[in-house]
């Protein structure tokens, strides 16, 4: 008999277009994996580390000690950059903890056929889990950082301080933005490739070009003396590219636009290749 | 339990399989219960409720779990302990194991040499085998590209192909398309004709019915009923037979009805239907006919409601919870 | 749209695959209520209903989903439609009510009215005492219906199932075949049922689509009241019901041996069950008729027709 206890009826409501369709996805995925315990014991560790930098700082800026003009300019921003750069370890532990199974498992469970049956398009499901990964990057990088920026503005006793270091919160936005987009296009394409996650975070490590590579590249360049090997290592162009906009030193030996040309060239392909991973004429019915 | 009473004194000599006492449990769950059940040549329909231990069942009887009590004998002898039976037994199972890089034909000829024949017995048998499945056309694609009801088919060859005496097939039409479905339940007729012992598992009942009428209804690990499909429903007494007339004047029926021992209730159920119950419906069925030719009763149709296997399956089931 | 505009019209719809043409100038329209997709393995169902998805570009004009064009508008549409896919379909790490509502929030439902509208649907497809229970608890049959349910929660205008029994065993086929008689009869949401289960259509549809190598070789109406019948009747019973055709035949009608029984042509001129029923009686070794009805064409017969 279908006669449960209520009958089936019609609903009264509207659907509406929706303007970001893809926000239930990033809100969805984000409060399950902030409601587990490891996200809120790194939250805690990323953002303490950040405090640390800060006590640092106030005692520098009340102390007085950093009045030379020219130095407390290159200091006053690059400051912020190294305190983004040292959020490096939690920006990948929250890349691959967030971002390594998110594809994969709506893969393994043909999830995306209840996706992609909705009025959703690739790009939204993208856009969707791509907003998960950056906003936990955003929430160990750019938040903590904007907040000791600010706190640096409020301390300092110095008058051109805030002269020197006021675009440092939009720079600092570009660049997490592009570290985001780029490290989570990367985990997500991974993640939609391989379906273990010890082998897409060990994936995404060696294609990020930490570890093995990084170690690689530089035994190249002392061999060879050519410092172009270093374009395929992604986190040293990454960092080129910040080094440059917050007008730090650059280690690389060649002109930053070649590493933007690679970061733009490397999350192209990741796109590409996430594309064709979750057609949705190949994975409905 | 409903045993339904042998038509003829029964003759040993053709039960080729059967069981005894069988019992399989993993840890505290228990798949199938002290099952004693003898199978003859012919086909048997193998039904019961999703998770009533159909699979264990036929994993058992095909020797590929080894019983926790109980034995399992393949005309005669113990399945355990002889493994030259497994020759004579087929087996279509539900996971999906196939060798996807081959084509189908080079992957029935490679079981099929598994088995022990030369390479020529395979070839031919496999050639027999696809044709009596019809896949010869597409025997030579890669079983890669091979649609959903194709791959059933390939595993219906495979368990065909050793020609073996007993077939246990486990939904075997899953995925098939209407054609394809008529030409195995075809298929499985002729091997039951010829003598072969086949136990097909289903869940779609009137294919069941359209293929035999002897059935063994598993519950919970146990036997709910072993039978003619006939002779089982007749057995139930606890729910009368439903018979519904159409005709012009239900009522004058009923009144002719009303009078015979063996109806047990009449409901006008419209002003063109009756409604009939009864324990023992022979004498209703001879009279309706008679009552037809009747121009004044104008009975123009009848129908018993409950006389197919769903709903035995039905009654059966509710009645053993 | 009122409630005689087609829920579905193709106009000359192709669709290829590179170079292999899989639908060739499909032309049908159908009215409301459920209509059965049918075909042998091969004949485009599938990418017929990728097309009326959304999935696949379609030139303009060349499909319609209740007035929606899918080439042209394919969001728009799947905000009135639902899916029930045949292969299992989950959303890792939630339970029944959170994915249903998250169905809902994806089709452009608020939160709220997500959640409320699931727990409703979940109650309505049977699912309620279980809906907070982990999903790898859930039985076949449960699976399916949660799949329903989430094609359910947006109330859409039309719902399209692929296999909706699969693996169910039959009292689960049953409930399920119910809910599809309802929904679409008593509810008004019109319903596109693709299966390989002939009998499941003829009690569920109101008309079939038969296609074949990517072309439409039939649209027919399901009969369901053929008691106006005259000339063909089925016949079951026990007994040798064999003889009794025989002697039809030899009185002049024709038969046809099918399951348990025969299916009887009368003669013209003569209508009614009277003469088989003569037959009957006049035979020497008596058959006992459990079942005389007259007998419609079925979906099975409209296939076996179309597809030869």
């Amino acid at each position: 008999m279908p006669i449960y206890e209520q009958g089936y009826t019609r609903w009264e409501g509207e659907i509406q277009a929706r303007p970001m369709r893809f926000w239930p996805i990033l809100r969805r995925g984000f409060l399950a994996e902030l409601k587990r315990r490891r996200t809120l014991i790194l939250l805690f560790l990323a953002w303490a580390a950040v405090l640390i930098r800060g006590v640092v700082l106030y005692g520098d800026l009340r102390a007085g000690s950093l009045l030379q003009s020219s130095g407390l300019l290159k200091t006053g921003l690059s400051f912020f950059y190294s305190a983004l750069k040292g959020q490096s370890v939690f920006v990948i532990l929250f890349v691959l903890l967030s971002g390594t199974d998110l594809v994969s498992k709506d893969r393994r469970f043909h999830a995306l056929q209840i996706y992609f049956s909705r009025p959703l398009t690739p790009n939204d499901y993208i856009l969707g889990k791509l907003g998960i990964v950056s906003a936990f990057v955003f929430a160990v990088s750019f938040l903590p950082v904007l907040l000791l920026w600010i706190f640096a503005v409020a301390v300092s006793v110095q008058q051109g301080y805030f002269a020197t270091v006021w675009s440092a919160p939009l720079l600092a936005l570009f660049y997490c933005g592009l570290w985001a987009a780029l490290a989570g296009l990367m985990v997500l394409m991974l993640s939609s490739v391989a379906q273990r996650s010890a082998i897409i975070a060990v994936s995404w490590v060696l294609l990020w070009g930490l570890l093995v590579v990084d170690g690689v590249t530089r035994i190249l360049k002392m061999l060879t003396g050519w410092s172009l090997w270093s374009l395929v290592n992604v986190d040293a162009n990454l960092k080129q590219v910040g080094a440059w906009i917050f007008g730090a030193d650059r280690p690389l030996g060649y002109h930053p636009l070649l590493s933007v040309f690679v970061i733009l060239a490397v999350g192209a392909i990741c796109y590409v290749i996430l594309r064709k991973r979750i057609r949705p004429v190949e994975v409905v019915l | 339990m409903i045993q339904a009473p042998p038509t003829s004194p029964p003759d040993t000599s053709m039960v080729v399989l059967k069981t005894q006492n069988l019992s399989r449990w993993y840890g505290q769950v228990i798949g199938v219960n002290d099952l004693t059940v003898d199978v003859s040549p012919g086909v048997t329909g193998l039904l019961g409720l999703n998770g009533a231990g159909k699979s264990t069942l036929f994993k058992l009887m095909a020797g590929q779990l080894k019983p926790s009590a109980g034995v399992v004998r393949v005309c005669g002898h113990d399945l355990a302990h002889y493994r030259g039976l497994y020759r004579l037994i087929g087996f279509l199972a539900e996971p999906d194991a196939l060798y996807e890089s081959m084509t189908g034909r080079e992957m029935l000829v490679y079981l099929t040499r598994l088995q022990g024949f030369t390479k020529d017995e395979a070839n031919d048998r496999t050639q027999r085998a696809l044709q009596r499945t019809h896949l010869v056309e597409a025997a030579d694609r890669r079983v890669k590209g091979y649609s959903k009801g194709m791959r059933q088919k390939i595993k219906l060859a495979q368990a065909l192909a050793h020609d073996p005496q007993i077939l246990f097939l486990d939904e075997p039409f899953n995925g098939m398309d209407p054609v394809s479905r008529k030409e195995s339940m075809d298929l499985i007729r002729e091997l039951g004709a010829e003598g072969k012992t086949v136990m097909v598992s289903s869940h779609i009942l009137h294919e069941v019915e359209a293929m035999t009428s002897r059935i063994l209804l598993i519950h919970r690990g146990q036997i709910l009923a072993d039978g003619d499909i006939g002779e089982i429903r007749d057995a139930i007494e606890r729910h009368p037979h439903r018979i519904e007339v159409h005709c012009d004047s239900p009522r004058a029926l009923a009144s002719e009805f009303i009078s015979l021992q063996d109806v047990q209730g009449l409901r006008v159920s419209s002003e063109n239907a009756l409604l009939l119950e009864s324990d023992l419906p022979r004498e209703v069925y001879r009279l309706l006919p008679e009552f037809a030719l009747r121009p004044e009763m104008g009975v123009r149709s009848w129908t018993t409601l409950d006389d197919n296997l769903k709903s035995l399956f039905e009654y059966l089931v509710e009645d053993g919870r | 749209m009122s409630s005689f505009d087609p829920i579905l019209r193709c106009a000359r719809l192709s669709q290829s695959y590179g170079e292999k043409k899989v639908l060739h100038e499909l032309e049908f329209e159908v009215g409301g209520g459920a209509v059965g997709l049918l075909g042998p393995n091969g004949s485009g169902k599938t990418t017929l209903l990728r097309t009326l998805l959304g999935l696949l570009p379609v030139p303009p004009g060349c499909a319609q989903v209740l007035g929606i064009d899918p080439g042209l508008s394919p969001l728009a549409l799947r905000r009135r439609i639902g899916l029930v896919p045949e292969s299992e379909c989950l959303v890792p790490g939630m339970n029944a009510v959170e994915l249903t509502g998250y169905a809902g929030e994806l089709t452009g439902m608020s939160s709220k009215d997500a959640m409320q509208r699931a727990h409703q649907v979940l109650y309505y497809v049977g699912l309620g005492e279980a809906r907070y229970r982990d999903l790898e608890t859930y039985s076949q049959g449960m699976k399916q219906r949660l799949k329903l349910a989430q094609a359910l929660v947006h109330d859409p205008d039309l719902v399209f199932l692929d296999e909706p029994t699969n693996g169910m065993d039959p009292p689960g086929r049953e409930t399920m075949l119910a809910l599809i008689r309802e929904i679409s009869h008593a509810k008004g949401v019109s319903v596109v049922l693709s299966s390989h289960l002939l009998p499941d259509v003829q009690e569920t549809c109101d008309s079939v689509l038969i296609l074949k190598d990517g072309r439409l070789r039939s649209q027919e109406a399901v009969s369901h009241d053929p008691l106006h019948e005259h000339l063909l009747f089925e016949v079951r019973g026990r007994g040798d019901l064999a003889a009794l055709g025989e002697e039809l035949r030899v009185r002049g009608h024709d038969f046809t041996p099918i399951q348990n029984g025969i299916r009887v042509r009368l003669k013209e001129g003569v209508g009614g069950p009277e003469p088989i029923l003569q037959t009957a009686l006049s035979l020497p070794n008596p058959v006992e008729i459990r079942h005389l009805m007259p007998a419609g064409r079925t979906v099975e017969d409209s296939f076996f027709e179309a597809i030869d």
